[in-house]
């Protein structure tokens, strides 16, 4: 079934480690070149659907500058279902690529025909 | 000041989650804000919608999901307090309170009992308890339903007393196509037991909160207001509809009011807060008995259907008390 954008950029953001609120939502935005910007309440809302679907667990919690900060893990099931919706995307992109490139040579013709019948 | 609006944002989560998580979302949307990634309002929306989204889908999905029992226990509490609140509204408002003739006292007192009734039904539905919501339903149910003295002409299509069933234009009347589903509803609540009864959502409890709240409050607003306004006590104060109530009665539901809400405000677990409801459903016994000396002396006979009520409501208010201070109840911070 396929995820969110949000969701799928939450995922990946955690592949390589635990990371913290603040560092999710930067990681996110930087993966999606800025088309992911989550809000707190935004990110929690994702952040709670992934843990109790077990994607994703709680790792530790620690105050920095007085501030509480809490670090999520990936679980192994978060990790398929990321690397699922990444293989999903991957066999689309590919499905519009190969149609894209089989159908150019006649795509770039059409315009020339037409070009050079209405100058004869 | 951004961290003090967010944590006032943070207020419509639900309780129980935000003790565990709201300092660490608090504190992720101040840490976006001062990053300049975000901006205040745009991070103090998501947390209310975020609030928001966890108090209602989950809600609706709980009760899709419960066995039957479980949601008609769910929705007890719901039910009970719009029917609390329309009752008080009307009966506030006159809309129920026939004072034409001789007997507009008596029946003001019909539908003040209605209302306490109510009252009394909305508690025990927010309590869990299921006696007492049952006592409390069928009373409201009763009282609805009882025409004594035949047609009175309420605003809400019911007879002074009650809905006349005999009439073809009483049994379609407002009163009867709201009464009845918000009573039944509890009254079938209180004679199924679920496996496991459900929490109290935390909009139910709000509401009771407020049911408790309100009528002393509103009490305590008409009396002043026709004390300061006219210099004559109001005809009908709280569950003192009885006539002419003189000062004394004033004083008296001002004092237990005030002694209520005091509790109420100061700690709804002190074992005060019974004693004070105690003394308040104190004051309407010389009501029941000067009600009870007019029936009988006054050449209506004896009426049997008004005394089963009234002695039911009483019995169901001391069953309250004494299971508010001492029973499976006792516990007021889950009001």
């Amino acid at each position: 079934m396929p995820i969110t954008e949000p969701t799928y950029f939450v995922l990946a953001a955690l592949i390589d480690g635990p990371r913290h609120g603040y560092d999710i939502a930067a990681t996110a935005a930087d993966l999606s070149g800025s088309r992911v910007k989550l809000s707190a309440g935004t990110l929690y809302g994702v952040l709670d659907r992934l843990e109790t679907n077990g994607q994703i667990e709680l790792d530790h919690e620690e105050t920095v500058n007085g501030r509480l900060r809490r670090y999520y893990k990936i679980s192994p099931d978060g990790v398929a279902v990321v690397l699922d919706e990444a293989d999903r995307m991957r066999q689309a992109a590919k499905v519009v690529t190969a149609k894209r490139k089989s159908s150019r040579p006649q795509a770039l013709a059409t315009p020339l025909r037409a070009n050079a019948g209405g100058a004869s | 000041m951004s961290t003090r609006i967010f944590a006032i944002c943070a207020r419509t989560i639900p309780a129980a989650w935000r003790q565990s998580h709201g300092a660490a979302l608090t504190d992720l949307a101040t840490e976006m804000v001062e990053s300049k990634n975000s901006s205040a309002p745009r991070e103090a929306l998501g947390i209310v919608l975020y609030g928001l989204r966890k108090r209602t889908p989950k809600s609706i999905r709980r009760i899709a999901e419960l066995p039957w029992a479980e949601s008609l226990w769910l929705l007890a509490a719901p039910v009970a307090s719009i029917q609390f609140a329309v009752l008080l509204l009307a009966q506030r408002s006159g809309l129920l309170l026939n004072t034409q003739g001789d007997y507009g006292f008596q029946l003001g007192m019909w539908w003040t009992a209605m209302l306490a009734a109510s009252g009394l039904a909305l508690i025990a539905a927010v309590r869990r308890d299921r006696l007492i919501l049952g006592l409390g339903g069928i009373a409201v149910l009763v009282l609805a339903l009882f025409d004594t003295y035949g047609p009175g002409g309420s605003m809400l299509g019911g007879t002074s007393h009650g809905v006349d069933l005999g009439s073809s234009s009483g049994i379609l009347s407002p009163a009867v196509l709201f009464l009845l589903p918000t009573t039944l509803l509890p009254i079938a609540a209180a004679f199924v037991r679920p496996t496991q009864m459900p929490s109290t959502s935390a909009p139910a409890r709000a509401l009771g909160r407020l049911a408790i709240a309100a009528p002393p409050l509103i009490a305590l607003a008409l009396t002043y207001g026709r004390i300061v306004g006219t210099g004559e006590p109001p005809r009908s104060i709280l569950w003192l509809s009885v006539g002419e109530p003189g000062y004394l009665a004033v004083l008296t539901v001002i004092f237990g009011s005030s002694l209520l809400l005091a509790l109420l405000c100061r700690s709804v677990r002190h074992p005060a807060s019974a004693l004070a409801a105690a003394l308040l459903i104190a004051t309407q016994i010389p009501a029941l008995a000067l009600v009870t000396t007019f029936l009988v002396v006054d050449g209506f006979g004896p009426d049997v259907a008004t005394l089963a009520v009234t002695v039911l409501l009483y019995a169901s208010s001391v069953v309250a008390i004494v299971r508010l201070r001492f029973g499976p109840i006792a516990n007021w911070s889950r009001i």
